[in-house]
């Protein structure tokens, strides 16, 4: 289902979230707090709470949810918001396997910046959270809507939703050619080569 | 090779945030921020609190039978106090707290433990949360500068910083 011009134009400049249910995954009481008083002023008001991984897999196999806000950091020496995600877009569960997840975390190394992309989660967002950055995020979600993928390795939105070119100008298959042109090795053609090749024809 | 399926669900999302009626963007984030506004004094309740745990597993992780257990702790506590730092005002102690992050993890990463090193962060925290110096002060960057510089050398050898700003995936 795609959304219509007018629909998108609408979303661009007010939100309306009175009706949506957010779980939300975070195992401190105090972060718990800050993310309900952050979408509270969005206009939200149906929460669905989850401080652990098990308590959140609950959730989302008793409820339909419109959108995951997940923790990266759950319980110590437990399976993690990333291993959650992971779990929920292999679950099968309909319709909150294909639910958008927003990955919350304070620290953004790589690795686990790298964990987030690959467990299937749609962005990931630095705390301290900022309200305008949340709320950007949420509605560039809504709008993009990306496709899912669904293969061995991987279950999530669709990733290469940004064309970059390939990793530092080379690419990695064997015929990708490189990003350098280099110098020309055959003679230019000629007019009449030119001609022949394009066909021209007087516009009558 | 495996088959890889493509499926685009309902967006279901985009259908209820664009319904009308709602809140205009501005409105929604300035009352978020008022929101957030009115817990304040709690989360900096929960930032000193942190703190405190801060040191104590400063302290145990620093003993020459300090374990994994106390430097894992190091990270969880400055996690904790980088999360919440700056929606209180507190941005560059929270800023030093993300160093830290990065320092323990860096250590844990390589079983390596350099307690000087994370001392330096500990109590450039604390001179920032007793001082109240203001976020952008030049005294706290230049600190935080210094805290940068050294984890960087640390790092140097080991994969590379962390990512600044939230990524998309």
């Amino acid at each position: 289902m795609s959304l219509s011009e007018d629909t998108l134009a609408n979303l661009a400049s007010r939100i309306q979230l009175k009706k949506a249910t957010i779980l939300l995954v975070e195992p401190t009481a105090q972060g718990m707090d800050v993310l309900s008083q952050i979408l509270m002023g969005f206009g939200a008001n149906h929460f669905l709470r989850a401080s652990s991984f098990e308590e959140a897999q609950k959730v989302v196999a008793d409820s339909p949810v419109d959108l995951i806000i997940c923790e990266a950091t759950l319980q110590p020496e437990e399976s993690d918001g990333y291993d959650f995600v992971d779990w929920l877009r292999r679950s099968k569960l309909q319709p909150n396997a294909f639910a958008p997840v927003i990955v919350i975390t304070s620290h953004t190394n790589r690795r686990n910046v790298g964990r987030a992309r690959d467990c299937g989660a749609h962005f990931v967002v630095t705390k301290p959270l900022a309200p305008a950055v949340l709320l950007d995020r949420i509605i560039w979600i809504a709008q993009t809507n990306r496709p899912f993928v669904s293969c061995t390795a991987y279950v999530g939105p669709e990733r290469r939703f940004q064309n970059l070119g390939p990793p530092d100008g080379n690419g990695r298959r064997a015929d990708d050619l490189s990003a350098e042109i280099g110098v020309a090795t055959d003679p230019n053609m000629s007019q009449d080569e030119i001609d022949n090749l394009m066909q021209p024809r007087k516009v009558s | 090779m495996s088959a890889v399926i493509y499926t685009r669900p309902p967006n279901r999302l985009g259908k209820l945030l664009a319904a009308p009626g709602g809140r205009k963007l501005s409105d929604a984030v300035s009352e978020a921020q008022a929101n957030l506004d009115s817990i304040r004094d709690q989360v900096t309740g929960e930032v000193d609190v942190a703190l405190s745990r801060l040191r104590e597993s400063v302290a145990a992780a620093s003993m020459v039978d300090g374990g994994a257990e106390a430097r894992a702790d190091v990270y969880a506590h400055a996690t904790a106090i980088a999360g919440l730092a700056g929606l209180c005002g507190l941005g560059q102690l929270g800023q030093v707290a993300y160093n830290l992050c990065e320092l323990a993890d860096c250590y844990i990463e390589r079983q390596a433990w350099n307690s000087a090193a994370v001392a330096a962060h500990l109590d450039t925290m604390t001179l920032l949360r007793m001082a109240g110096l203001p976020d952008g002060s030049p005294e706290g960057v230049a600190l935080l500068e210094g805290l940068k510089s050294l984890v960087r050398r640390v790092d140097a050898s080991a994969g590379g910083p962390g990512l600044d700003q939230d990524a998309p995936l």
